[in-house]
This record gives structure tokens, sequence and C-alpha cells, in this order.
């Protein structure tokens, strides 16, 4: 009997049972530097960068909140290739958890890029959708690709075969990325020229790579968020699995 | 290929631990696929009779007429490689379901042959299967839709359909061993595999294009090809064992 | 070197809540037959379809033949013969078909003399040209130790080889067994016949709940399962 109280002992110090507490401080200053950036970036956009530049009007305006979309997609896609890797070489749930919180923000830095893409076409070409536009096409097929990441995550039940099988799309998904790019601008049909000459000025290009720090201070939170909850999670299903087996022994 | 480890112990009692080299285990592998589809022809029949109502289900999208020979000009690559695409898939999708679920799967698993061969011979049956249902179809498409190729036009469409097929082929049956388990697993299949080979599939029917006016393709075409092939075909062999190595479960 | 064939090291097989193995350690030396006894549930398949390479343990280390299960297992896949629940048969090709395709993977020389030998000796040999989907359970179960037998294994994983046996083959796979332990091969038995369990091993463990509660002599591992369940 007292074997059996040393295992439940032994069991149950393997780890704490995770409290409900609210979002850590640092967390929150997280967010309100986040919020505080793009505060910034309005404030530049409205009063920095030119209002117009010639031949495409005020609609480039958007370029600044498109632009990022495009560079922390690809930034978090890459964090979801490298964690995958990790994940198979290491077998460690905590890499498979950065795994999917990384595709998560991809994918909406990536929903964010085609949305504020297909404004842009709308202002430009009087069109929502453009197909011939190699950018929104491979946005959207990326999309398309990362999206089934994500729908493999409530589509396999072991969790062990998901953390597998999600690895290795992930690795593939990325893989895919520079296929898409490519096949797409070199053969897609000719697309409308987009005259980025016009957008070289020092004032256009500083608050564009200003934009992507600003917004990749917004997404690091959100992983950050998407993280703790995950990990959470687990920790409750965890013990939870721990308790039951603590009961089972009991019985036994 | 050498087989087994050097470093293992001698068995001096027995001297019967006989494993293949891994190429006459792919043989072997490639050759059983190939008899056991033989026996019935069911994925072969499957495959063939859905790509015969996709070519129907096309007639109704396209107004083809004689007045609107045009339409059809413009769409035939188009019109062909879709209905490669959804045929093709039934055979890809059924790469292990089958197998897995008559238990057969277990035993390949068991034989002394590393993953890779076993996907390489699972790639090189299914190719097999694709590329007999794609001349089959081919030839259907040229009846059906009264069209006809010219003799260059069918070199480079030759060529750079089985280029395509491998690139699809290869990633097909490495997403197959993803999804043969799950519940819902053929839409699976398919939801993952059709967005990347989108990007394929925009090259491939441009040349199928170019072939039809009697063009061949272009080296950039073609190396794109080639270089997807070989980019699948490199991931597949180094991801084909995660998937089907058990997991070990979970703490 | 290792003389030991079987060599587990507290091996845990973990699926979510449940401990099928929770560290289980056991050795076989060559020559013996292992029986490994317990109720339903207890960890046995579990067990022998880790040693068979199928399934990987979650935590500890697994020898066979000295290969370790985690770097060398198609060297132990060449050198192991396999029993599971179901015979791993092409259901549509004939038995032979089916055979002569596992001895192609397994590179057995004069291969259709093994499996009409093997065959016979299993009373098979009128079926060989039988699909093998039409077998009852019983000639699945032979169908079955005939392919374990197929490339004449060095170490012999059966689960459950006697059910839906009938007299006459189940003499013929104990003296199969009692063959294979003279050769100096080895066999790890998973069983519920305690009888013949008792006649037929060397050793013995008894598993409950993924533990190993007794191991030792064949006839007090026998009454201590058949007084556990
Ligand atoms: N794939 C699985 N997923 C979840 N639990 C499993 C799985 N396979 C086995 N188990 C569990 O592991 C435990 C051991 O199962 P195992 O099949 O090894 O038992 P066994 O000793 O072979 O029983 P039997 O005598 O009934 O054949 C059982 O509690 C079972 O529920
Ligand atoms: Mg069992």
């Amino acid at each position: 009997m007292s074997q059996t109280a040393a295992h439940i002992a032994d069991d149950w110090n393997k780890g704490a049972i995770p409290g409900m507490t609210g979002p850590s401080r640092g967390f929150v200053a997280h967010v309100l530097v986040a919020l505080t950036a793009l505060f910034g970036l309005n404030w530049l956009v409205v009063t920095y960068v030119p209002f117009e530049i010639k031949m495409i009007g005020s609609s480039y305006l958007i370029f600044f909140y498109h632009f990022p979309g495009a560079i922390n997609g690809a930034l978090f896609y890459l964090g979801l290739f490298a964690f995958s890797v990790a994940y198979l070489r290491t077998k460690k749930p905590v890499w498979d958890r950065r795994a999917r919180s990384a595709a998560a923000v991809g994918f909406l830095a990536n929903m964010v890029l085609l949305v504020t893409g297909s404004t842009w076409a709308k202002a430009a070409w009087n069109a929502w959708w453009v197909w011939s536009d190699p950018r929104l096409m491979s946005a959207a097929v990326a999309s398309l690709i990362f999206l089934g990441y994500l729908m493999l995550q409530s589509a396999v039940e072991e969790p062990a075969r998901r953390r597998q099988i999600s690895a290795v799309y992930g690795i593939l998904a990325f893989v895919n990325i520079p296929v898409v790019h490519f096949s797409i601008q070199w053969f897609g049909q000719t697309s409308h020229p987009m005259k980025f000459d016009a957008m070289s000025a020092e004032s256009i290009v500083h608050t564009r790579w200003y934009a992507v720090a600003a917004f990749l201070v917004l997404y690091s939170a959100l992983y950050r968020w998407r993280y703790d909850r995950t990990t959470r999670n687990e920790r409750v299903e965890e013990a939870l699995n721990r308790i039951r087996r603590i009961e089972e022994r009991t019985h036994a | 290929m050498s087989s087994g480890p050097q470093s293992g112990p001698q068995c001096g009692a027995s001297p019967s631990a006989t494993s293949p080299t891994q190429w006459g285990a792919y043989c072997a592998l490639v050759r059983w696929d190939w008899v056991r589809e033989m026996k019935k022809k069911t994925t072969l029949i499957s495959m063939g009779v859905m790509g015969l109502i996709t070519l129907f289900l096309f007639s109704f999208a396209i107004p083809i007429s004689s007045t609107k020979a045009e339409i059809l000009e413009d769409t035939r690559a188009g019109i062909l490689w879709v209905t490669f695409l959804f045929a093709a898939t039934i055979g890809i999708d059924r790469a292990f379901r089958n197998d897995a679920e008559s238990g057969l799967l277990e035993g390949l698993l068991l034989a002394p042959v590393e993953r890779m061969t076993l996907y390489f011979a699972r790639v090189t049956s299914t190719l097999l299967f694709v590329v007999t249902l794609q001349g089959f179809l081919f030839v259907l498409f040229l009846v059906l839709f009264n069209q006809s190729i010219s003799g260059e036009g069918l070199v480079g469409l030759i060529v750079s359909a089985i280029a395509t097929d491998v690139g699809f082929v290869t990633i097909g049956v490495l997403i197959s061993a993803m999804t043969w388990s799950l519940p819902g697993g053929d839409v699976m299949l398919r939801i993952l595999l059709f967005p990347m080979l989108l990007p394929i599939l925009n090259v491939t029917v441009e040349v199928a294009d170019r072939a039809f006016d009697g063009r061949a393709p272009t080296a950039q075409q073609l190396g794109m090809l080639f270089a997807v092939d070989a980019l699948f075909l490199g991931a597949g062999s180094l991801l084909f064992e995660h998937l089907v190595n058990d997991s070990g479960g979970s703490s | 070197m290792s003389t030991a064939a079987l060599r587990v090291h507290s091996v845990w097989k973990r699926f979510g809540a449940r401990d099928a193995l929770a560290g289980v350690s056991l050795e076989a030396p060559r020559g013996a037959c292992f029986a490994l006894l317990g109720h339903n549930g207890s960890g046995k398949t579990t067990l022998l379809r880790i040693l068979s390479t199928l399934w990987q343990p979650t935590e500890g280390d697994i020898e066979v033949l000295g290969y370790s299960l985690a770097k060398d297992a198609s060297a132990i896949r060449a050198r192991i013969g396999v029993v599971l629940d179901r015979h791993l048969l092409p259901r549509d090709f004939s038995l032979r078909d089916g055979l002569r395709m596992y001895a192609d993977l397994h590179a057995v020389p004069d291969a259709a003399a093994r499996i009409e030998s093997l065959a016979a000796r299993l009373g098979l040999a009128r079926r060989l040209r039988d699909p093998v989907r039409t077998f009852s359970r019983g000639m699945g179960q032979r169908a079955s130790i005939c392919r374990a037998l197929l490339h004449d294994p060095e170490v012999l994983l059966l689960d459950e080889p006697f059910t839906g046996l009938d007299a006459a083959a189940l003499d013929v796979t104990e003296s199969v067994i009692e063959e294979i332990k003279a050769a100096g091969r080895t066999v790890v038995l998973v069983t519920h016949d305690l009888e013949r369990a008792a006649r037929l091993a060397t050793h013995a463990v008894v598993l409950s709940n993924g533990r190993k509660v007794f191991e030792g002599d064949p006839v007090a591992a026998a009454s201590v399962a058949g007084s556990a369940s």
C-alpha cells in the first residue's frame, strides 16, 4: 500500500496542475507595445509618406498594411518549418505546440495579405479578385496549403500521431512555397504590371519596413498567446491523464 | 546496396538470416503490386470510369459546338489535366488505404525492407497505374472532343506529362500515407493534395496548351517540372518513414 | 557479445491516459520458449508488437539478437517471424502467390519448394491454389504460421497462435515450436492456453496491467496467471 502511495506522490510531483491564471504582465506589456507600434504606423502613413504618388494614386497606402502580411507570413511559415523539423528530430511535444502556434499566426498574416491585396485590387482594377495577378494567386495558393495544416489539427485524433503527421505536412508545406512562388511568377498569364519603382521614395521604404516591424510585434504577441494557451491545455490534459492513472492504480 | 549491418552479432547456430538487397526488394514490391492490381483491376477501372464521367461533365461546363470551336481550343489543356487529376487521385487515395485495411501493410512493414524502398516501390507502382490511366483517357479525350495532335506536340505532351506525374505521385503517395488512417481521409487527401499541385498544374497545362498547337515545351518549363520532381522526391524519401513508423505514444 | 535472444529493459508504452506497458524488463536466452501470460488487456500483444518492430516503445530499450530496436530494426525484421491476429496475406491472392510474395521480400532461397513443404506440413497443400479470402478462420491461422516460418526465422513471435486450430494443427504447431527450440532458436509465445504454455515453455512471465507480476517457472506461472484472472 505504501508503495502505491509513493507511486502516486511520484506521479503527482512530475508536474503540478496548472492554475487558471490570467495573462502575465509580460504578455500585457507585449500587447501594449504592439498597439502603440501600430498607432505609430498609422501616424506615419498619415503624416510622413506622400498621400498620392503618380500613376497609382492614394490607394497605394494600403500597401503599408499589405506588405507586412507577406514578410511576417513567410517568417512564421519559416518558424513552422523549423519547429516541425525540430519535432521530428526530438519528438518533444513542445516543438509541436510551437509549430501549431506559428502556423496559426502565419495563416492570419497570410489572410491579412489576401484581404488587403484584394481591397487594393478593387481600388486599382475595380475587381476584388484578379486571377491573373501573380501576387494574389500565390498568396491564395499558399493560404490554401497552410489551411490544410490547420485542418489536420482537428482531423487526427491520437495526439502522437497528430504531431507526427502535422510535422511532416508542415515541412512539406514550407518546401512548397518557392514552388508556388516561381511557378506562378514565371508561368502565369501576363499580369497587370505594378509600378513598384514609383514607390522607391525614401519615406515609403522607411515606412514599409517600420510597418513590418510593427506588425511583427503584434503577430509575435498573438503567437505568444496561442502558444501559452495550447501549453496550458496540454498541461491540463496531462494532469487529467495522471489523475486517471492514479485512480486506476488505487482501484487495482 | 549492401544488406544488413556488419556490426551485428554472429549467428553461428543459424546462417539463415537472408535479407534481400534493397533493389531486389524494390523490384519485388513493384512487381507484386502490379500483379495484385491486375487480379481484379478495381483501381484502374474506377479511375478510368471516373475520368470518363469527368470528361462528360466538362461537356456541360463548356458550350461545345462547331461554331464555338475556339472555346475548346482555349480550354482543352485544362480539361485534360483536371480530368487526369480527378481520376488519378482515386488511385493515390488507395495507395495505402486498401492494404492497411486488409492488414497487408503490416506485413510489408514487417519485411526486412527499408522504409525508403517501400516508398519508392509504392510511388513506382502508383505511377505505372496513373500513366496507364492517362494513356487511356487521352485517347478517349481525342475521340470525344474531336481533337488531334501533331507528332511533335505529342512528344512534348508525353514528356511533360510524365515529369508532372512523377511530382504528383511522389507527393500524393506521401500525403496518402498521412490520410489513410483518418476518418474522412479520402476527402482530407484531396484537401491537402490539390493545393500543393496547383503550381505544377499551372505549368503543365501551359505546356499541354502549346503541345496542342504543335509547339514543344520550353526549357524553362521542363526545368521547372523536373526541379519540382527532384524536390518532392527528396522530401518524400526523407519524410515517409516518419509517417509509417509508430510514434511511440504520448507522455 | 550477448547471448540473450531478447533483452527488454524497462519498457513503457503509453496510450494517452493508459499505460499498456509500465516498466517491463525481461531477458530470454537463445533456445528458450518464452511464454507471455496474463489477463485480457494486460499488455501481451503490445509487448509482442514492440518486439516485432511494428510499434515503438514510449520509453525503454530493446535488443533482439543483439540488434538495437531503435537502430537496426531492418536487421531484426530479417530474423524474426511474426504471427499476429491477422494473417497479413493479400486476400485476393492464392495462398501460393501470397507466400511467394513474402518469400521474395525475404529473399528466401528455393522458395517454391519451401512453400510446398511448409504448406504440406500445416495441411494446406491442397489449398495452395485457393484465394486466401476463401479460407476459414483456422486455415487463416495455419497460413499465418506458414508465412511466419517462411524465412526460417531465428526468433518466432507468436500472438495466440493456437486460436481456431483443430487438434491436428495444434499438434503440428506444437512440434514446430519444439523443433525451433531444439535448433537453438527462440520462441515468444503469447497465449491463454495455460496447459500448453506450461508444457512448451522453458521460461514464463505473467503480466498484469502492463506490469510484470511473475517471472520464472512456466508451471508456476501458469497457476499464477490462472488464479489472477
Ligand atoms: N491502439 C491502442 N490505443 C489505445 N489503447 C490501446 C491500444 N492498443 C492496446 N491498448 C490498450 O493497451 C492495453 C494492453 O492491450 P494488449 O492488446 O496488449 O492486451 P493483451 O494482453 O494482448 O490482451 P488480450 O489477451 O485481450 O489479447 C489494453 O488496456 C488496451 O486497451
Ligand atoms: Mg492480445
